[in-house]
């Protein structure tokens, strides 16, 4: 009971972080007090017990490959091959370094100008070509790609997921799993083929349908995220400040265009980043003659179709 | 490693040239990337700047706190930049600071201001003429007041954008907007309504690496596993 009681203490906090407390809770107490439905509250009852389980490994790669399908849908792979291979390449070495070297860890460059990078659950990495064309060296373009698997590694969107679905059983109609809607919506079985004919990438689909996907994380899991990209980067034995340039260049981009306003959240700040990472800066410092590798990275992007 | 990079602003050129132009969408990326190069960094402090990437270079003078700087190359911790000015103060459009010839030696004359005359001598590029040297990067902040919208992305990497010189010193008030005018990706409302991609999905997994193709490759370019201490959030590295 106690557990219990922490988990729903939890749950209220993360809840507060994503700013969904307030919007949901009388609902519920109203909702539920003015009309009462049995086989209604045991349905809820059901979907409240899911909502409080873990998220296991296996489900979590699958959420993640249902919401790289979306992703896919509203943006598509670049189509270059050596590019992609090379992005791989890359991705993986850093996630090797990361504590969940064994996810299926997979990386895909996106044609869109909007600059941005994603982390899905699971260890599905996507980087734009925005983004990519902004960077000049293998390390940048490593350090973007580990700060994204530092998301993973934390599992940073699954406690997001796992959140949503709680608010899923606090408030009635907000959230409706795909498992319940497949047939009756846009989402029909047909469309769900492969790798997320499953439950678990159903609800992720919901997720991003939900619009609870694009939710900025909580700024201290952005700087964890930095902090442990910048690790990932020394020990593969890049030089650290490649993740350090890209925040910086990020801070020259002009506010006005789309391309760039796009992916803005409200928070941090590229200056709020830096200074962040500064405080690491005398042991990121000792690793900085790590190689950049600009040579490699301009002679793949010459090399691109 | 002593080779000179492109600069920011010869990058998307670079691209250009060398991506062959695979499609339309490339050329929006790369022409939005040019039109985006152009905002400078600002000391967030005073700050030396340094004929060399090291702390025991010669200092060429002491740069005041906000001092307007555009990025040129970068080694490790080092940014070498070019010097615009304070404030957003264009010094360098001066007639003087035109391109000097790839020598750069005429460009000690008639209208070179004194910062120009310090560097001519050292520079023998496209900056020639300009006030260049090496600064450490931590002291470069951006100084856009920007525009804060909407979208983020589940732990996207572009995640915020904003306020001038950091440390909470905020000039100017951010407003809130909606993301994505005009331009096709990933804004909210197309992410809610696309439909799931399957096949992309396994395209996307046929372009995965493994673990020992991942590390021939790192050898490949003598990148070694290193061990790294710990990084934690209140360490006080400040430099």
């Amino acid at each position: 009971m106690k557990t219990n009681m922490n988990m729903i203490k939890n749950c209220v906090a993360v809840l507060a972080v994503l700013g969904l407390v307030a919007a949901s809770s009388p609902t519920f107490a109203f909702g539920f007090l003015k009309k009462f439905d049995i086989n209604k509250a045991i349905d809820k009852g059901k979907k409240g017990l899911e909502a409080f389980k873990d998220i296991t490994e296996p489900e979590e790669i699958q959420m993640g490959d249902g919401i790289g399908a979306m992703i896919l849908g509203a943006s598509p792979l670049y189509p270059d091959q050596n590019l992609q291979r090379y992005v791989n390449k890359i991705g993986r070495w850093v996630a090797s370094q990361s504590s969940r070297p064994d996810l299926p860890w997979a990386f895909a460059v996106i044609d869109t100008p909007t600059i941005n990078a994603f982390a899905l659950p699971g260890g599905k990495v996507f980087i734009s070509t925005g983004l990519l064309a902004r960077l000049t060296s293998e390390s940048e373009l490593a350090g973007v790609l580990a700060h994204e698997v530092a998301h993973v590694m934390q599992k940073h969107q699954v406690t997001a997921i796992q959140s949503a679905r709680k608010t899923g059983f606090v408030q009635d109609g907000v959230q409706t799993y795909a498992s319940d809607r497949i047939g009756k919506t846009g989402v029909g079985s047909n469309a769900l083929a492969g790798a997320i004919a499953n439950a678990a990438a159903g609800e992720a689909i919901d997720f991003v349908k939900n619009g609870l996907f694009l939710r900025p994380l909580d700024k201290s899991l952005e700087y964890d995220a930095d902090r442990l990209g910048a690790l990932l980067l020394a020990k593969a034995g890049y030089d650290p400040y490649g993740l350090i340039s890209v925040i910086q260049k990020l801070a020259t981009l002009r506010p006005e265009d789309s391309a760039a306003s796009i992916v803005m959240s409200t928070h941090p700040t590229p200056s709020d980043r830096l200074r962040e990472l500064e405080k690491n800066s005398a042991t990121l410092d000792k690793f900085s003659g790590q190689p950049q590798l600009e040579d490699r990275f301009v002679k793949v992007m010459g090399t691109v179709k | 490693m002593t080779q000179s990079l492109p600069s920011p602003c010869s990058l998307p050129i670079l691209l250009l040239r060398s991506l062959k132009m695979g499609g339309a969408t490339l050329f929006v990326a790369l022409f939005a990337a040019a039109a985006l190069a152009d905002e400078p960094l600002y000391t967030n402090r005073v700050t030396d700047l340094r004929t060399a990437p090291e702390d025991g270079s010669p200092v060429l003078r002491s740069l005041p706190e906000k001092s307007a700087v555009i990025q040129l190359e970068r080694r490790g911790a080092w940014t070498r930049v070019q010097v615009v000015g304070a404030d957003g103060d264009m010094q360098a459009d001066k007639p003087a600071d035109k391109p000097a010839d790839k020598a750069g030696a005429k460009n000690t004359g008639k209208n070179a201001n004194k910062n120009a005359v310090k560097t001519a001598e050292k520079s023998a590029d496209k900056t020639a003429g300009k006030e260049t040297g090496w600064v450490r990067m931590m002291h470069l902040r951006g100084g856009v007041v920007v525009v804060e919208a909407q979208a983020s992305s589940g732990g996207g990497f572009m995640s915020g954008f904003g306020k001038l010189f950091g440390g909470g010193s905020s000039r100017g008030s951010t407003q809130a907007q909606s993301a994505t005018v005009g331009i096709r990706g990933l804004s909210p409302e197309e992410l809610k309504t696309a439909s799931p991609d399957a096949a992309a999905l396994a395209k996307m997994n046929s372009y995965k690496s493994d673990k020992p193709e991942a590390e021939r490759y790192a050898k490949e370019a003598k990148l070694a596993q290193t061990n790294v201490p710990e990084l934690n959030d209140a360490a006080g590295g400040r430099r």
